[in-house]
């Protein structure tokens, strides 16, 4: 909170997707009010790779909520397309961290990923299905219910549901945050696969600093809470990317320390240089509204 | 395979002490010069002389019947009833107290009420049981739909998913085990308000017939129809299990019962 950089509006006038103008959220409660947000500001071009990192409970969840239409803002507004995002937009498409309450435990693959489907014959709609599972290397489970599959796999259908809808842009909110290490590597990897064949424009949130580096064109830094954008930090490394080249380069290796660097100091400069690099709930200075973000 | 001998075991337990308390009544009532206490055999026998078939159309069909449709309508008015209470602030200010008063009615209540509202009739015997039945389901569905989980709305809202699908589609179904506990308190009321409701205003039924046979000093009969009304009850929990284990079956497998 010692640094407020204004949020400067990325990337050129045209081309951009998603355009986040000066958004604000404040949790107005009865007994006294939390800012989850303070002023968050930044543009998506078309195709970008975009995200969003910040400390666990920086209100980065609260952000996406916002960004998605499933929150109104309480103040500043996102335009996506040029029009301003009021409710949920049918070319954005949201996968939620929480897979397990996400996808439906009563409907099997195949009825999860057809569910948000509209229009057209019966088999479009199944063809569409075959095809966004077939994307994430599902199709053998597509009669499977979910508490049938492991938890990695859940969240690859969460992404093909995602997809199944042709979205414009996907928002991931923390997408590989409860899977293993490997099942995390190659998920990140799906998604890099996505985001190059269905060209579409990505938004991640998370809190791991080596992800947002792998993964991105761009990554934007936010403050501890109430987030102000801190930082926005282009990306430079060549694409496609692979987990054990690009993490090996010594470029990868200086933004990673860069942004880890940009997220302690934005903690004032608390904690040593030896804490792991995701800050722990319990090290962050607490506030009245932390409880509220998640 | 492991488990088998233990199930087996437990299915041995059951068997085993159910034909102990009937061995042991039978036992006891053999040599009864009791006119109250008539033995097993005298039961068993009358049993079979009333309702196969003498009195089934007569007492046994009216009375499935009047429990199917007091249930059912129960649910017809519960279900949606819990839902708009869950859904909607304003529905559970004007609701609560209304339902709170209800609610606190001891359920013998209202039949005289029905009596003296619908006359004595099918209408009367509907309406005891489902007044009844309404509020467990009720309550057990804004319950329900209280406790969902955010995302699961969330998502369908994501998904712009419109009203009856999300209706259909995500929040009855996440919310079906709660509506199953709802239903399983309510049909033992119903069993309970039948029995009621035929004794107080009917002249026919199983319920009607205990109280017949009582008065009129047929002891057998009055026993006959006690174990037909424990069959009653015994069939109607054993339709409503085969239902939830049939529309919960995720649900069962999610709390890893096999496939």
């Amino acid at each position: 909170m010692s640094q407020r950089a204004t949020p400067g509006v990325a990337g050129g006038t045209s081309g951009l997707a998603l355009e986040v103008k000066a958004l604000g959220k404040t949790f107005v409660g009865r007994e006294r009010s939390s800012v989850a947000i303070g002023e968050v500001g930044f543009g998506v071009a078309d195709r970008e790779f975009v995200t969003v990192v910040g400390p666990s409970g920086c209100g980065k969840t609260t952000l996406l909520k916002c960004i998605a239409g499933l929150m109104a803002p309480s103040m500043g507004e996102t335009s996506f397309g040029g029009v301003r995002v009021s409710g949920p937009v049918s070319d954005m498409a949201l996968v939620f961290q929480d897979y397990s309450r996400s996808l439906f435990p009563w409907l099997t693959v195949r009825k999860n990923v057809l569910l948000p489907l509209q229009g057209g014959t019966r088999s479009d709609r199944d063809q569409t299905v075959r095809e966004s599972l077939e994307a994430v290397g599902l199709t053998r489970f597509i009669d499977h219910y979910p508490s049938q599959l492991s938890g990695g796999m859940q969240q690859r259908v969460a992404i093909a549901r995602a997809l199944a809808v042709r979205p414009r842009m996907l928002l991931m909110d923390e997408p590989f945050a409860s899977v293993d290490a490997q099942t995390r590597a190659d998920l990140e990897d799906l998604v890099l696969r996505i985001h190059h064949e269905y060209e579409v424009t990505m938004l991640l949130v998370t809190h791991d600093i080596d992800e947002s580096v792998y993964m991105s064109d761009r990554v934007i830094i936010l403050t501890t809470s109430p987030a102000y954008v801190q930082e926005v930090l282009p990306i430079e490394l060549p694409r496609p990317r692979a987990q054990d080249v690009t993490k090996a380069t010594p470029q990868f290796a200086r933004l990673r320390t860069h942004v880890y660097r940009a997220i302690t100091q934005a903690h004032g400069d608390t904690r040593r240089s030896t804490a792991a690099s995701e800050p722990k709930p319990a090290e962050l200075p607490t506030e009245p509204n932390s409880a509220f973000l998640v | 395979m492991a488990r088998a001998p233990g199930r087996l075991l437990g299915l041995a337990v059951e068997v085993g002490t159910t034909a102990a308390v009937i061995g042991l009544i039978w036992l006891l009532t053999a040599d009864s010069h009791s006119p109250f206490i008539p033995s097993l055999p005298t039961i068993v026998s009358t049993f079979r002389r009333v309702w196969l078939f003498q009195r089934f159309t007569s007492d046994v069909v009216p009375s499935v019947e009047r429990l199917a449709i007091g249930f059912l309508v129960a649910v017809a008015v519960g279900v949606p009833l819990g839902l708009m209470i869950g859904m909607s602030k304003w529905m559970r200010m004007l609701t609560r107290p209304v339902a709170t008063f209800m609610r606190s009615l001891p359920p013998p209540l209202m039949v005289p009420v029905a009596i003296s509202l619908f006359q004595i009739g099918l209408v009367m015997k509907v309406f005891s049981i489902a007044f009844v039945c309404i509020w467990p389901i009720a309550l057990n569905t804004e319950d329900g739909y209280a406790g969902l989980n955010p995302t699961v709305l969330e998502t369908a809202h994501a998904y712009g998913l419109g009203f009856w699908k999300r209706l259909f589609k995500v929040v009855l179904p996440a919310i079906s085990p709660r509506i199953f506990t709802g239903l399983r308190i309510s049909i033992a009321f119903a069993v309970l308000l039948l029995v009621l409701a035929e004794q107080l205003g009917s002249s026919n039924g199983i319920g009607w017939f205990v109280l017949y046979s009582q008065q009129g000093y047929d002891v057998p009969g009055m026993w006959a129809g006690i174990l037909m009304l424990a069959l009653l009850g015994i069939g109607a929990n054993a339709l409503l299990s085969l239902a939830e284990r049939r529309v919960l079956r995720w649900h069962f497998n999610l709390r890893g019962i096999d496939v």
